[in-house]
């Protein structure tokens, strides 16, 4: 069969399962799938920064200020959610470009330190800033999505099927970058910068740019969380938490698209698992993800991905023979 | 008018003077060599030019405007361009992709033209493709096109910094060392490749090089640097008879008396 043929059909596949899984799973699975649906926008905003050659570890304090953003124009200015949504990308998009602006500057793990720093700042703000944040406690009752276009959000079914969507939209994006100059300029920044500024590339602003994507995807999950959960908190955003994105994505593998929603997938899938053994303790959750992570950096440094990728490659080569 | 105009160009780094008071210009249509011992600052001239390091004195004109102060892909979208002297590619993509990236200023893209596939998308698209296959032919690679970058030999991979650089659609190209690491038949298919590109795009060129065979095969013009200061400049016969040249390669002559 046809390559693209066999690839588009199992897509085709998938698609149909996951559209019609909330009929098929228990109440319990289908929040797990959403978390999950959450956590793959985040991850492939991060991931789409780390195709520029930078690692930002302020990824889930970005999903952070989306959520917030959320929160507070929902609670206390009584905005539709649906204009709340997008705003939580675009106000998260903004404040990476001015953080971007100024960190961009430095590369590697200058970066990496520095976005570390912003997103303790971010924390401790949410914290200490107790009339606008809520503090610790953070903010409870998020309403639920208003209805749209007669659809109502309020049931798990219906959350689900807008879950889905958003991150149908992030892949959508992340594939049609993937496949631009752009995407492809992205690739070069981290090992060949001198010769893309010699063919004309502003590899600041390319790198500036895919930041802010980056970013603004992290804000739209995080105002997907918020809802989805009806409180947010400075605990739910930690900087462990973006340690768990990154595991997520070198577990899957950074170098592809679904090799991300992979990592993120059967990796939630697992911590999930993970809760119902008996004595559950919240240690084992690092521990398991730690565990992975060194497997995956001893046998498979690309990425489980790599496995499919030489697999499909192997089949190629004896196609031709 | 001159195409590229050097004024009293100087560069210290810290205590060491790398260029010194450097004045030279280029005029359209020409292939000019620049010359000179190892550490003679010609690497560092080309930096400067290509806007990779700031003067620390002088001026730079390139078609009468004063480029000293910009950014090197700012240079490069004025219309010059340089390569590399090791093999600087797009290592982990093909043949065909690094000339793809090499078109980035003609045709620019937008960042939501390609995002959302806008209709004027297409048409850069087919310009894109039309110069990569010109330009695959012109510096006959086109059986590699489906390459990486990567598993070149040392000669393809230098006539593909050539043909990234083309990409660009440049005015003045500099090659710094083109035939470094060549054997006598790689070095004859790259002077042709510069001949033909000088001819057929019409492309003045300056070049650093150690080959003096091919210097003198290729350049109308040739600079001498040493110890950063320009020390002659002339055609290749004049300046290859030179008395401060012969010193500068061969150490002054006292020692042997």
């Amino acid at each position: 069969m046809n390559k693209t043929l066999s690839k588009t059909l199992l897509l085709i596949a998938f698609l149909v399962l996951i559209l019609i899984f909330p009929n098929l799973g228990s109440m319990h699975w289908n929040r797990v799938l959403i978390e999950i649906f959450i956590w793959s926008v985040v991850s492939l905003g991060f991931r789409l920064i780390l195709t520029a050659g930078q690692l930002s570890l302020a990824q889930v304090s970005f999903m952070g200020l989306g959520a917030y953003t959320v929160a507070i124009l929902t609670t206390q200015a009584h905005l539709n959610y649906w204009i709340c949504f997008p705003l939580a990308g675009i106000f998260t998009g903004f404040f990476a470009m001015i953080i971007g602006y100024i960190s961009l500057r430095t590369r590697g793990i200058h970066f990496a330190l520095a976005t570390f720093a912003i997103s303790e700042v971010i924390r401790l703000i949410w914290i200490e800033w107790k009339t606008l944040f809520g503090g610790v406690g953070g903010i409870p009752n998020i309403p639920s999505p208003n209805p749209l276009l007669g659809l109502k959000f309020g049931s798990i079914p219906s959350f689900y099927y807008f879950a889905f969507v958003v991150l149908f939209f992030t892949a959508l994006v992340m594939y049609r970058l993937s496949q631009s100059r752009f995407g492809m300029i992205l690739l070069t920044l981290e090992k060949s910068e001198n010769l893309s500024q010699s063919v004309g590339v502003n590899t600041f602003r390319y790198k500036l740019i895919a930041f802010i994507a980056g970013s603004f995807f992290a804000g739209l999950g995080g105002a997907v969380h918020s809802t989805f959960f009806h409180y947010v908190g400075p605990e739910d955003f930690s900087i462990h938490q973006t340690f768990y994105v990154l595991i997520y994505v070198i577990t899957g593998g950074a170098n592809s698209i679904f090799g991300t929603l992979l990592g993120v997938s059967s990796l939630i899938l697992g911590l999930k698992l993970i809760h119902h053994l008996p004595n559950f303790n919240p240690v084992w959750e690092p521990l398991f993800l730690g565990g992975v992570l060194l497997a995956v950096m001893k046998f498979k440094p690309e990425g489980v991905i790599s496995l499919l990728q030489s697999v499909t490659r192997k089949n190629g080569l004896e196609r031709k023979q | 008018m001159s195409l590229l105009e050097l004024k009293e160009v100087t560069k210290s780094f810290g205590g060491l003077l790398a260029l010194s008071q450097v004045s030279a210009a280029i005029q359209m249509g020409e292939i000019v060599g620049l010359i000179g011992p190892n550490g003679a600052g010609k690497t560092t001239l080309f930096n400067v030019i290509s806007g990779f390091y700031k003067p620390s004195a002088g001026k730079i004109y390139f078609k009468d405007k004063d480029i000293t102060p910009l950014k090197p892909f700012d240079v490069t979208a004025r219309g010059l361009t340089r390569t590399y002297q090791e093999s600087n590619l797009f290592h982990d993509f093909s043949v065909e992709k690094n000339i793809i990236i090499g078109c980035h200023i003609h045709p620019r893209m937008g960042f939501f033209e390609q995002l959302l596939r806008l209709s004027s998308i297409q048409k850069k698209e087919s310009r894109i493709q039309e110069k990569v296959e010109e330009i695959l032919d012109l510096l006959e690679i086109n059986s590699l096109r489906d390459e990486l970058a990567k598993n070149l030999s040392h000669g393809h991979q230098r006539t593909l910094g050539v043909a990234i650089a083309l990409a660009t659609e440049p005015d003045l190209l500099l090659l710094d060392e083109p035939f470094s690491g060549m054997n006598a038949e790689e070095t004859r298919a790259m002077m042709a490749h510069i001949l033909r590109i000088h001819k057929e795009k019409k492309l003045t060129i300056l070049l650093v090089e150690h080959d003096m065979k091919a210097v003198a095969g290729l350049c109308s013009r040739v600079i001498v640097l040493n110890f950063g200061q320009k020390i002659a400049e002339g055609s290749p016969e004049e300046v290859l008879k030179n008395k401060a040249v012969i010193d500068a390669y061969l150490g002054v002559d006292k020692d042997v008396v």
